[in-house]
């Protein structure tokens, strides 16, 4: 049966009439009902909107932030709302600019090597599309199937292949934005190095408070020749983690260098069959690409650092069903806890490579002094680190004692000279953690940059720097409670 | 007073530095002194010590940039960041290193060396400059395009603002959305938001092997398309640059259209690879020394060249570099980067304004096709008569300058109005 809701009966506001009359009646939602989709993203923290507007051209966005400043109403840009920091939850209410419409591929531009994308194309579209030219788009969030690539780049986002090829801002030419006071403006151009100081740069991974992105030219590479992917089988963490070194250290850069613990082998394996072997204290995903010959040869490479480590298997994939089957264990891993347990809090953390046995030993030792079990399945090569914390929420107190646990997490991975956030960002989660990274007078230079661009409370406030104005300070909150084993999560990746 | 009795009482201010007075010119201007700090402290004491007399400082490296971006506006000091020459933490199997931004990437890449790994960026004119320069001049080199640049493998830098405070930003993990990239914003910013004092990069393994080739097309247009068929096919090269006739002849001796292709990687793909460039290339392929790349870098080395930098998406390349060697132009493509690179033959009878008017021209055409013309190296006649950035008026540029310079002290003019 479909379901109607009856809107309000009330006159809208005259914000509501005047972003009515720029962007049009369907594109702006007003009543409780129609709201409610915009009051979280890939977290618990939840925050309604005032309103929210669905624009079409960056025209009508420049229109919408002149309005929102007349109003004095913050605004708050969002994607698919996939993210897992709390960014895109409009903690202080007023117009959330939600980008999905703004989704069209403008121009693939395979001579010059750049596609051309408004903001709301989802990153898989991207690279499905390209795929059929020969080529891609590197950056490849975990999340690819629904995340878009204007949250991508408000994010800096990573994923299993910035390993070799490096985060979203490596992969970005030019950026058609729009600022605090509404003017339209591009940073960078259709090519490597734009003289001047590098906006575009900065720009990038701001999560939404220095503007809107509402265009973005992207730099193509190639497809590969040849492509090999490999599961090499540990019998623990530390003894896979080494090999991680072990095969940097013989010079040898994977595309891409992932590695699941038992624990969440445990939970994937029967629910997807990516061919884990259950009994493996550690799996290590590894994917080499490069010209015929030189991935055979690299490859003989990572073989040998695995068994020097103590590998017990070493599978290459055949074919790329058997290929696809060992991504998908990792790419969908956190929809299968979500599956198996009623609750869970997926953190982010980062720390040198060679930090991480000792890393690993002290997380695992921490969430189980709390009482929690504890999935690790993490991007090895780069140091980014993602336990997940299983419990059950209707146990009292549980979730202090989870985001107690999580503190003590973070604090791990700065005690080793890491940061708090590899990929998903600071958000609202994180701002409390920034005064362990930084000084005062290094987040005061931030709060520099934030004023720059305009007010700071015009563009997702509360967002990044701790203690902003008007603002509670910020608290972690990445936790996701499928109540009753009816939700599987299924739409939150790493 | 006069002005030298003016110097000698500024230079007693910054006494516990040791100033040493005068220095080499600057944009033609003899600099009022020039203190070389030692540490993080020390420049932040001499920036705070400036801010406070209101006294401008120009930062100086290994000077191999120093006629870049528009002129100098005021009077100056200079702040030499040789003796910030040190390694600061640099741990192999991480892949990171972090150095005082005054050692010199030659310095930087030796360290490296010893552990099979390097910082993969070959800038112009030589591994002489200072990571620091390269990092706010944004010069890239043969490699870039292939690989990536300073803007793309910095992982973190401590700077001085304008008032001596200093700000650490980013990390020594290799992959960190923790805050705003400030040390993003010093990529390309001619030392203009404060002093660049320590850097951290992500390096890379040595290739194992490396070659070069040389093939000799028979046009520009035959040249790009031979680069480009070849970067599609995902090769390990580093870089494809295509010499005209003018550069071939400086290099070679050979008046010729010349592609130079570097390859670099496991010695079983720099093999396959030459064999299947042979196979492609309906021109014949040679071997050539690998030195080429270093003389291809410092081929427009020295303080009075005019040198540009085109940058224009692919499919205009042989457009653009025919324009440019037909208005006398030595050039060469960085195809991969899409730029092409040039020296402007001048001599002292030559009209500055002429030369600004044709740049200028030529600037507006590269606009059209969403690349840009920048002036690399020029004298301070041709500086004054084009803007020799060329970048876009941002007004949140001129924000952020004075956020992080309220006095206007760091390299005055450099960005921006030269006025």
């Amino acid at each position: 049966m479909v379901r109607f809701f009856k809107r309000s009966r009330h006159k809208p506001e005259p914000l509501v009439r005047e972003l009515i009359k720029v962007v049009g009646i369907n594109q702006v939602l007003y009543t409780a009902e129609d709201l409610i989709g915009y009051e979280y993203d890939a977290t618990i923290e939840r925050a309604a909107p005032e309103v929210v507007v669905l624009p079409h051209t960056t025209d009508e966005i420049s229109s919408v932030v002149k309005i929102c400043r007349q109003y004095n109403r913050p605004i708050v840009p969002r994607g698919s709302g996939s993210g897992l920091s709390g960014g895109s939850v409009p903690i202080k209410g007023g117009v959330v600019v939600s980008l999905t419409r703004m989704n069209k591929i403008l121009d693939i531009n395979i001579e010059n090597r750049y596609a051309v994308l408004q903001p709301g194309v989802i990153n898989l579209q991207l690279q499905d599309r390209l795929a059929t030219e020969g080529f891609t788009y590197a950056p490849d969030p975990s999340s690819q199937r629904i995340c878009t690539l204007g949250g991508n780049v408000a994010n800096n986002s990573g994923g299993p292949h910035t390993l070799a090829h490096g985060s979203t801002v490596n992969h970005i030419l030019e950026l058609e934005v729009v600022l605090p006071n509404g003017d339209i403006a591009r940073l960078g151009s259709r090519v490597l190095d734009t003289p001047g100081p590098d906006i575009r740069g900065l720009f990038a991974g701001s999560e939404g408070t220095l503007g809107i992105i509402t265009e973005i030219t992207a730099q193509i590479i190639p497809l590969p020749q040849s492509l090999k992917t490999m599961l090499a089988v540990f019998d623990t963490v530390t003894s896979a983690s080494e090999a991680v070194s072990s095969i940097i250290r013989r010079g040898v850069i994977p595309v891409a260098l992932e590695m699941l613990d038992q624990e969440i082998i445990k939970i994937v394996e029967p629910r997807i069959q990516a061919g884990y072997p259950l009994d493996a204290g550690a799996v290590l995903l590894i994917e080499i690409e490069g010209i015929p010959d030189a991935v055979d040869a690299d490859s003989e490479l990572v073989k040998a650092a695995c068994e020097a480590s103590g590998a017990s298997e070493i599978r290459v994939a055949t074919s790329s069903e058997e290929r696809e089957k060992l991504w998908e264990g990792r790419k969908a891993a956190i929809g299968a806890i979500g599956a198996a347990y009623p609750a869970f809090y997926l953190l982010d953390g980062v720390v040198p490579r060679t930090k991480l046995p000792q890393v690993m030993e002290d997380v695992l030792a921490v969430a189980s002094s709390y009482g929690f079990k504890c999935a690790n399945m993490f991007h090895a090569g780069d140091g980014n680190l993602h336990p997940t914390l299983m419990f059950d929420p209707q146990n009292e107190g549980v979730l202090d004692r989870v985001l107690e646990c999580a503190g003590e997490i973070m604090r791990i991975c700065v005690d080793s000279g890491g940061a708090i956030t590899g990929e998903h960002g600071v958000g609202l989660e994180k701002t409390s953690y920034m005064e362990w990274i930084y000084s005062q007078d290094d987040l005061d230079a931030m709060e520099n940059i934030r004023e720059a661009f305009g007010p700071a409370d015009v563009f997702n406030p509360c967002k990044i720097l701790p203690n902003g104005h008007g603002c509670a300070v910020g608290h972690a909150a990445e936790i996701n409670i499928a109540m009753g084993g009816n939700q599987t999560s299924a739409d939150i990746y790493i | 007073m006069s002005q030298d009795s003016e110097t000698k009482i500024l230079s007693q201010t910054f006494k516990a530095f040791k100033p040493e007075l005068g220095g080499r010119l600057i944009d033609g201007q003899e600099p009022l002194f020039t203190v070389k700090p030692e540490s993080v402290e020390e420049v932040s004491a001499i920036v705070e010590l400036a801010y406070t007399k209101e006294l401008a400082l120009v930062i100086a490296g290994s000077r191999t940039a120093m006629c870049m971006g528009n002129v100098v506006n005021r009077p100056f000091a200079v702040l030499d960041t040789a003796n910030l020459n040190s390694i600061v933490e640099y741990v192999p199997e991480d892949l990171t290193i972090t150095v005082e931004a005054g050692m010199t990437l030659a310095t930087l890449q030796f360290t490296l060396a010893e552990y099979g790994q390097y910082l993969p960026i070959n800038p112009p004119p030589s591994d002489e400059i200072s990571v620091g320069g390269m990092l706010v001049t944004g010069v890239a080199g043969t490699w870039r395009g292939q690989l990536p640049s300073a803007r793309d493998l910095i992982l973190g830098a401590t700077t001085v603002k304008g008032d001596g405070t200093v700000v650490r930003s980013g990390g020594r993990v290799v992959k960190n959305v923790t805050g705003y990239d400030l040390h993003r914003l010093h990529a390309g910013s001619l030392g203009s938001f404060g002093v660049v004092a320590e850097t951290t990069f992500k390096v890379l393994p040595l290739p194992v092997s490396s070659a070069m080739l040389r093939i000799e097309p028979k046009s520009i247009a035959a040249g790009v398309s031979l680069a480009k068929s070849l970067l599609n096919k995902g090769f390990p090269i580093r870089s494809v640059v295509l010499t005209s006739p003018a550069v071939s002849g400086l290099m070679l001796s050979k008046e010729e259209f010349i592609l130079f292709v570097d390859i670099g990687g496991s010695d079983v793909a720099v093999r396959q690879t030459i064999t299947a460039i042979s196979a492609l290339s309906v021109y014949p392929v040679d071997s050539t020394v690998i030195t080429i790349g270093q003389q291809l870098r410092s081929i427009f080395e020295g303080d009075n060249r005019i040198v540009v930098r085109v940058g224009v998406p692919q499919q205009y390349i042989a457009e653009i570099m025919s324009q440019m060697i037909e208005m006398n132009i030595a050039v060469f493509a960085n195809i991969a980067a899409s730029q092409i690179s040039g020296e402007c033959f001048s001599s002292d009878s030559t009209d500055m304004k002429e030369l600004a008017d044709q740049l200028g021209s030529l600037r507006e055409i590269v606009k059209r096709y969403h690349g840009y013309l920048m002036i690399e190296n020029a004298s301070v006649e041709l500086r004054s008569k084009i803007d020799p950035s060329g970048a876009s008026k941002l007004s949140v540029v001129d924000e952020l300058r004075r956020k992080f310079d309220p006095a206007q002290i760091i390299n005055p003019g450099r960005i921006g109005d030269s006025k």
